[in-house]
């Protein structure tokens, strides 16, 4: 999916240098009332997050957002055996919409790719809903108009990665590829009748349960390495596991996994080298939201 | 220290490194300043909606007393505006507030929104400390809800605070008699959901272009989007946007390669 450059930095040889506040502090007052010369951009990463892609040489561009809503009969979660493959079906076809249509934002703005998506998942019984909202990334430019960022992708790559992750990934040479996800829903068998009688002062386990658990798992991690193939990834990140019954049919079982592909593209992995530091920052006051309606 | 608004001591919100590190940058703190707003959200707001698009019924039928109306999808200005109203005005008082102290902006902005008395009440509260900048020229007064070592860095990144931002915008759709089409397990698995898909993406979309309109050509950073869905026969979510908003102001070189470290904290 992507050229595969060296790809070094071109700031790995700029040392880390102590900002002098004075100095920047003169900067603010010069420039007080001075005029915006930069391409105007939204983002929804946090300033440190900002100022951590900056160093790898990346700027936000663009918020982008994408919500995929797609039928489930609700016929398909009364008692069965094997898989609900309805199901199976709905969620790879709202996972990939979404992220298609998350891509082709991306694109739209010019970016290189997409980076802290979030990742909504809302299950109902007659339908699924995905919601996918992530900052869109471009190359920052110096004040020659130079772009560092050392990587070219053919089409924008979207990640789940904080920007700090993104940050470590790639000074140790790796590159995120794509958002990948792999899901599947079992039907659990009942016990027969009499062996639920028979067991039931004794303590026990449920080994339909079990087995549905692993049926479940084995289908939906093939699914993930099918998908993680096909973006020609080499590895998977941060993946987030959902396993449990469904809250509205306890019968089923989900078994859900997303993450990050990634791709080792620089020619061998580079280990950081860690200094232990004591933090001066205090954390910025968030602002909650969720209190609004 | 010298006393620049003839108050004695100050008062701020900044934390101590904040305050060293604003120090440290020629940033004087004044005075904790603040803006307030409570206002009453109009009866009905809540229940108007302007229609952006219609969903026929799927079997062709037109509306009649055994058969639900058509679908719709709308967004609730009323109930928008009373916040972005609020917010403006309560950012506004602020400012002037720091402006009659003499203060070039105002460091570590923090937002409280909420319904004081019941659902249909608003108020906006908020603080920040202004602070003057030595050799500052004039110009308009700056907010942002960061201060100290991150507003310095936010400097050297080539940027300058410009203010704190709010845009939101509730999303309804009504749907008729879609929902029972779709539920009616004649559907396959996996159609598209249209209305479901229309009224998330128009509540995120309309808060961020308003956002941008605000923005007026300057840099959105920080974002908090926050959405919450409602569902009843008409489904609403809201999509909320607090951000700050910065300028460019000298083209520079990215920032240094950070240097991966271990914290050590208490």
């Amino acid at each position: 999916m992507t050229d595969a450059p060296a790809p070094r930095s071109a700031f790995a040889d700029r040392a880390h240098q102590e900002a002098d506040l004075g100095e920047l502090g003169r900067l603010l007052a010069q420039t007080h009332g001075a005029g915006d010369i930069g391409r105007g951009c939204t983002s929804h990463l946090s300033l440190d997050e900002v100022l951590l892609l900056h160093a790898v040489g990346l700027e936000p561009a663009s918020v982008v957002t994408s919500t995929s809503a797609v039928t489930v009969p609700p016929g398909v979660w009364t008692w069965n055996t094997g898989q609900v493959q309805e199901a199976d079906y709905a969620f790879a076809e709202a996972f990939g919409v979404t992220r298609d249509q998350l891509r082709a934002q991306a694109k739209q703005v010019g970016a290189l790719g997409v980076v802290t998506v979030d990742i909504e998942l809302q299950l109902d019984p007659h339908r699924f809903v995905i919601t996918m909202l992530g900052t869109a990334v471009r190359a920052a430019t110096d004040e020659h108009g130079n772009a560092h960022f050392p990587v070219r992708y053919p089409t924008p790559f979207l990640c789940d990665l904080s920007a700090r992750d993104f940050v470590v990934l790639s000074r140790s040479g790796w590159y995120p590829i794509d958002l990948v996800a792999g899901a599947s829903f079992v039907h659990a068998p009942r016990r027969g009748l009499g062996a639920a009688i028979g067991q039931a002062t004794q303590n026990v386990e449920l080994t339909p349960m079990t087995e549905t658990l692993y049926a479940a798992r084995e289908l939906a991690m093939g699914r993930l390495q099918q998908e993680i193939g096909r973006v020609r990834g080499t590895g998977l990140l941060d993946v987030r596991v959902v396993d449990r019954p469904m809250g509205f049919a306890h019968h089923v079982i989900r078994f859900t996994a997303v993450g990050t592909a990634v791709k080792l593209l620089a020619e061998a992995h580079v280990h950081p080298e860690l200094e232990m530091v004591v933090p001066v920052d205090d954390r910025v006051v968030a602002f909650d939201a969720r209190n609004l309606d | 220290m010298t006393d620049t608004a003839g108050r004695g001591a100050f008062d701020s919100g900044l934390t101590t490194p904040d305050f060293a590190a604003c120090l440290s940058m020629g940033l004087q703190p004044v005075a904790l300043v603040q803006g307030f707003y409570v206002g009453q959200l109009g009866a009905w707001s809540g229940y108007r909606a302007n229609a952006v698009h219609t969903y026929p019924c799927p079997w062709g039928w037109r509306g009649t007393n055994e058969h639900p109306p058509p679908g719709w999808l709308g967004t609730q200005d009323a109930v928008d505006e009373a916040w972005t109203t609020a917010f403006a005005t309560a950012h506004q008082r602020m400012v002037q507030e720091a402006e009659s102290l003499g203060a070039h902006g105002v460091a570590g902005v923090q937002v409280e929104m909420g319904h004081p008395a019941s659902e249909q009440s608003t108020e906006v509260h908020l603080y920040g400390t202004a602070v003057r900048l030595a050799g500052a020229k004039s110009g308009p007064l700056w907010t942002t809800r960061i201060a100290g070592h991150k507003l310095a860095k936010l400097v050297e990144a080539g940027y300058a605070p410009v203010s704190v931002l709010y845009a939101r915008c509730t999303a309804a759709m009504y749907e008729g008699c879609y929902m029972e089409h779709y539920g009616s397990n004649m559907v396959p698995a996996g159609t598209a959901l249209t209305p479901v898909q229309d009224v998330h993406n128009l509540a995120r979309t309309r808060a961020l272009q308003q956002a941008w309109q605000l923005a007026g050509g300057h840099s959105l950073y920080d974002v908090e989007l926050s959405a919450h869905e409602a569902e009843g026969q008409t489904m609403y979510v809201t999509c909320q946007v607090l951000g700050s908003l910065v300028r460019r102001v000298r083209p520079t070189l990215p920032l240094g390669t950070p240097v991966s470290t271990v914290a050590l904290r208490d």
